[in-house]
C-alpha cells in the first residue's frame, strides 16, 4: 500500500470531490510535517538570535554544525518520500543562513549586510537545484532579490540605478523559470510560482516608481518600468496566463498615470486638474484593459 | 500553460484586480469632486446618480462594461454617499448603514450577477463595524465562521434556492474573509490594551469548541473502528483544543484550513494558510516572553509534531 505522505493531498481539491480516509491521513501528515519543521527552525533561528552568553563560540558553531550533518542526513534517508526529502533540504538551506548569520556575529567580520545574504544564495544553489521545489526556489529567490537590494543601499548606488538592477535580478529569473524547462525539456515551472516572480516584480517597480518620480527621473524609470510590463504582456501572451497579461497592462496603466500626474502636477494649483486628467485616463485604461482581456480570453479558449 | 474553462465568468484574480483598480478610480472621482465643489450635499447627489447610473449599466450582461465602467461606478457612489451622509451628521453608524442598505437594494435588485455579488461582499464586510464594536465585532467572528459551516452542511439544498445558489461561493469566500478580518481587529484592539480582552478570550474558547467538535466528527467519521486509534486520536484532538483555546486567531486558522479542506475550497484553503501563518506570527511576536523561552517552545512544539508525523507515518501504512 502507498504511504498516504507520498500522495497529493490536494487533488481531490482540484477536482472538487470530498476528501477520502487516505486524503485525510496525507492532509493531516503534510501539515505535521510543514509546521513541524518550521516551527523547529523557527526555534533554532530565535535561539542563536538570543546569543545566549552562558554558550562558548565553539559550542553554537558545533550546534548549528550538528543540525546541519542531521537534516543532510535526514535528507538522504527520505529519497524515497518525495516532500519530506525536500523539507529536509529546505531546512539544510536555512541552517545555512543560520551558521552565516552566526559566524558573523560571533567575529564581527565587519562585512556588509549584503555580503551575507550572497554567500547564502550561492552555498545552497547547488541544493536548490537538487531538490527543485518551489518553495526552496522562494528561499533563493528571495536571499538573492535582498543581497541586490542591500548591495545597492550599501555600495551608495543611485536609486534609478538600483531599481534597473532589482528589476533585472527579477526578470532574470522570470526568464530562467519560464525558458530554461523548456529548453531542458524539463516540467514546467508551476503558474503560481511564475506569478509570485511577476508580483514581486510589479511591486518592485510600482513602488520605486511612486517613490521616485521626479521629472529628471522619469525616463529612466519609464525605460525599467516597460522592461517589466513588456516580459509580463508577451509572458501571458505566449503562455495564455491570463492573470499575467493583466498585470502587465494593469502596470502599463499605471505607468501612463504616473507620468502624467509627474509631469503635469508642479503646484497644488493644479491638483484638480492633474486629478481630473488621471480620473479620464483611469477609466478609459480601465474600460479598454477590460475589453483587452475579455478579446483576449475569448482567443485563448478558441486555441 | 493555463488551463481555460469554458464558463464565460473572469477568474476570481481577474475581478479582484479590476474591483481594486475601480476603487482606485473611486477614490480619485471623490477627491476630484471634494477639491471643485466641498459641499457634502454634492457627495449625496453625485453618488446617488452614480448609484443610477450603474444600477441602468448593470442591465447589460456584457463583462466589458460591467467591469472596465459599471464597478467603479458602483464603487464611486457607495464612497461618494457614505462621504457625503458622513458630513452631513457625526455619526459613523448612519452612513455605514445608508451604504449597506443601498448594497443591500443593489444585491437583490442589480441585473448583473457580478455587480450582485460584488454588493453581497460589501454587505458582509461592512455588517460588523456597525453597533457597539467589541460585541458585534465577536459575534460576527463567530457568525460567519458557522455560516461557513453551513454552506457545507446544507449546501445541496442552499445551491436549490434562487438567489443563494448563484452566491454560494461569495457567501463562502466573504464569511470566512471577515471571519479572519474580526477576530484580526478584536486581537489588535485587545492587544493594545483597549476593551475587549474578555471577548476575545471567550471567541477563543468557543472556536476552540469548534475544532475539537469538527476533529471529533471527522475522527469518527473516517476511522475504522479500531478502538484504540479512536482513543488516541480523540485525545490528540482534545489536546489540539486546548492549545488553540491560548489564541482565537490561532483556533479559527485551524478550524478554517480543516473546513476548507473538508469542502475543497481551494480560495478558503489558501485563504486559511496564509492567516495561520500570519496568526502564528502574531501570536509569537506579541507574546510577552524572553525569545529564548519564545525558542526553546517552538523547538519543542516543533520537535513534537513532527514525533507525530513520524508517528502517524509508521502506523498509517
Amino acid at each position: 500500500m502507498i504511504n498516504p505522505i507520498d500522495q497529493n493531498p490536494f487533488q481531490q481539491m482540484r477536482d472538487g470531490v470530498a476528501p477520502t480516509r487516505e486524503s485525510w491521513l496525507s492532509f493531516v501528515q503534510s501539515a505535521l510535517l510543514v509546521i513541524g519543521t518550521g516551527f523547529l527552525l523557527s526555534g533554532i533561528v530565535s535561539f542563536f538570535a538570543y546569543n545566549w552568553d552562558h554558550l562558548h563560540r565553539f559550542t553554537k558553531l558545533g550546534l548549528v554544525g550538528m543540525l546541519l550533518l542531521a537534516t543532510f542526513g535526514a535528507a538522504l534517508a527520505t529519497r524515497k518520500h518525495k516532500l519530506a526529502h525536500q523539507v529536509s533540504i529546505t531546512s539544510m538551506s536555512v541552517l545555512v543562513g543560520v551558521f552565516l548569520a552566526l559566524t558573523g556575529q560571533i567575529y564581527q567580520t565587519g562585512a556588509d549586510v549584503y555580503l551575507l545574504f550572497l554567500s547564502w544564495s550561492v552555498c545552497i544553489a547547488v541544493w536548490v537545484f537538487i531538490a527543485n521545489f518551489p518553495p526552496l526556489w522562494l528561499l533563493f529567490f528571495a536571499t538573492t532579490l535582498t543581497a541586490t537590494i542591500l548591495a545597492g543601499i550599501q555600495l551608495g548606488s543611485s536609486y534609478t540605478d538600483q531599481y534597473f538592477v532589482d528589476a533585472l535580478v527579477c526578470l532574470a529569473f522570470i526568464c530562467a523559470f519560464w525558458l530554461l524547462p523548456k529548453a531542458l525539456k524539463r516540467a514546467p515551472t508551476p503558474k503560481w510560482f511564475i506569478n509570485v516572480l511577476f508580483i514581486a516584480a510589479a511591486t518592485i517597480s510600482v513602488v520605486f516608481c511612486i517613490l521616485l518620480s521626479t521629472e529628471s527621473k522619469i525616463l529612466s524609470l519609464s525605460i525599467t518600468t516597460l522592461l517589466v510590463l513588456a516580459t509580463a504582456i508577451v509572458y501571458g501572451w505566449k503562455e495564455q496566463n491570463l492573470s499575467v497579461f493583466t498585470l502587465g497592462l494593469v502596470l502599463l496603466l499605471f505607468l501612463v498615470v504616473d507620468i502624467q500626474v509627474t509631469l503635469t502636477l508642479k503646484s497644488f494649483q493644479e491638483l484638480s486638474g492633474t486629478l481630473f486628467i488621471a480620473t479620464f485616463l483611469s477609466f478609459t485604461g480601465l474600460f479598454l484593459i477590460a475589453l483587452a482581456v475579455t478579446q483576449t480570453r475569448k482567443l485563448f479558449s478558441k486555441k | 500553460m493555463e488551463h481555460q474553462s469554458t464558463n464565460p465568468q473572469l477568474s476570481l484574480g481577474l475581478k479582484a484586480l479590476l474591483t481594486v483598480a475601480g476603487l482606485v478610480s473611486a477614490i480619485l472621482i471623490t477627491c476630484l469632486i471634494g477639491l471643485t465643489f466641498r459641499e457634502e450635499l454634492m457627495f449625496v447627489v453625485y453618488g446617488l446618480s452614480a448609484l443610477g447610473i450603474s444600477f441602468f449599466m448593470s442591465r447589460s450582461d456584457s463583462q466589458t462594461i460591467q467591469y472596465g465602467v459599471t464597478h467603479p461606478v458602483f464603487l464611486t457612489a457607495l464612497t461618494c454617499i457614505g462621504i457625503g451622509f458622513g458630513g452631513l451628521g457625526s455619526n459613523i453608524t448612519g452612513p455605514l448603514l445608508i451604504i449597506i442598505g443601498a448594497s443591500a437594494a443593489t444585491t437583490v435588485l442589480a441585473g448583473s450577477k457580478d455587480l450582485r455579488q460584488l454588493s453581497l461582499f460589501i454587505v458582509i464586510g461592512l455588517l460588523p463595524f456597525t453597533g457597539e464594536p467589541r460585541i458585534l465585532t465577536s459575534i460576527t467572528a463567530i457568525g460567519y465562521i458557522i455560516a461557513y459551516c453551513m454552506t457545507d452542511a446544507y449546501s445541496t439544498k442552499l445551491k436549490a434556492l434562487p438567489f443563494v445558489g448563484e452566491c454560494l461561493s461569495t457567501i463562502r469566500f466573504g464569511t470566512l474573509l471577515f471571519a479572519m478580518l474580526s477576530t484580526s481587529v478584536l486581537y489588535t484592539s485587545t492587544h493594545k490594551q483597549y476593551e475587549g480582552t474578555n471577548n476575545y478570550e471567550a471567541i477563543g474558547i468557543i472556536l476552540a469548541l469548534m475544532v475539537c467538535a469538527l476533529g471529533v466528527y471527522l475522527l469518527r467519521q473516517h476511522s475504522k473502528g479500531n478502538g484504540q486509534n479512536l482513543y488516541i486520536g480523540t485525545v490528540l484532538i482534545v489536546l489540539t483544543g486546548i492549545a488553540t483555546a491560548v489564541d482565537a486567531q490561532i483556533a479559527l486558522a485551524i478550524l478554517a484550513l480543516t473546513l476548507s479542506f473538508k469542502l475543497s475550497d481551494r480560495r478558503g484553503f489558501i485563504m486559511s494558510v496564509v492567516y495561520l501563518l500570519y496568526a502564528l506570527v502574531s501570536f509569537y511576536y506579541n507574546t510577552n516572553m524572553l525569545l529564548i523561552y519564545k525558542s526553546v517552545s517552538l523547538m519543542v512544539s516543533g520537535t513534537l509534531l513532527l514525533l507525530l508525523f513520524y508517528y502517524l507515518k509508521r502506523t498509517s501504512r
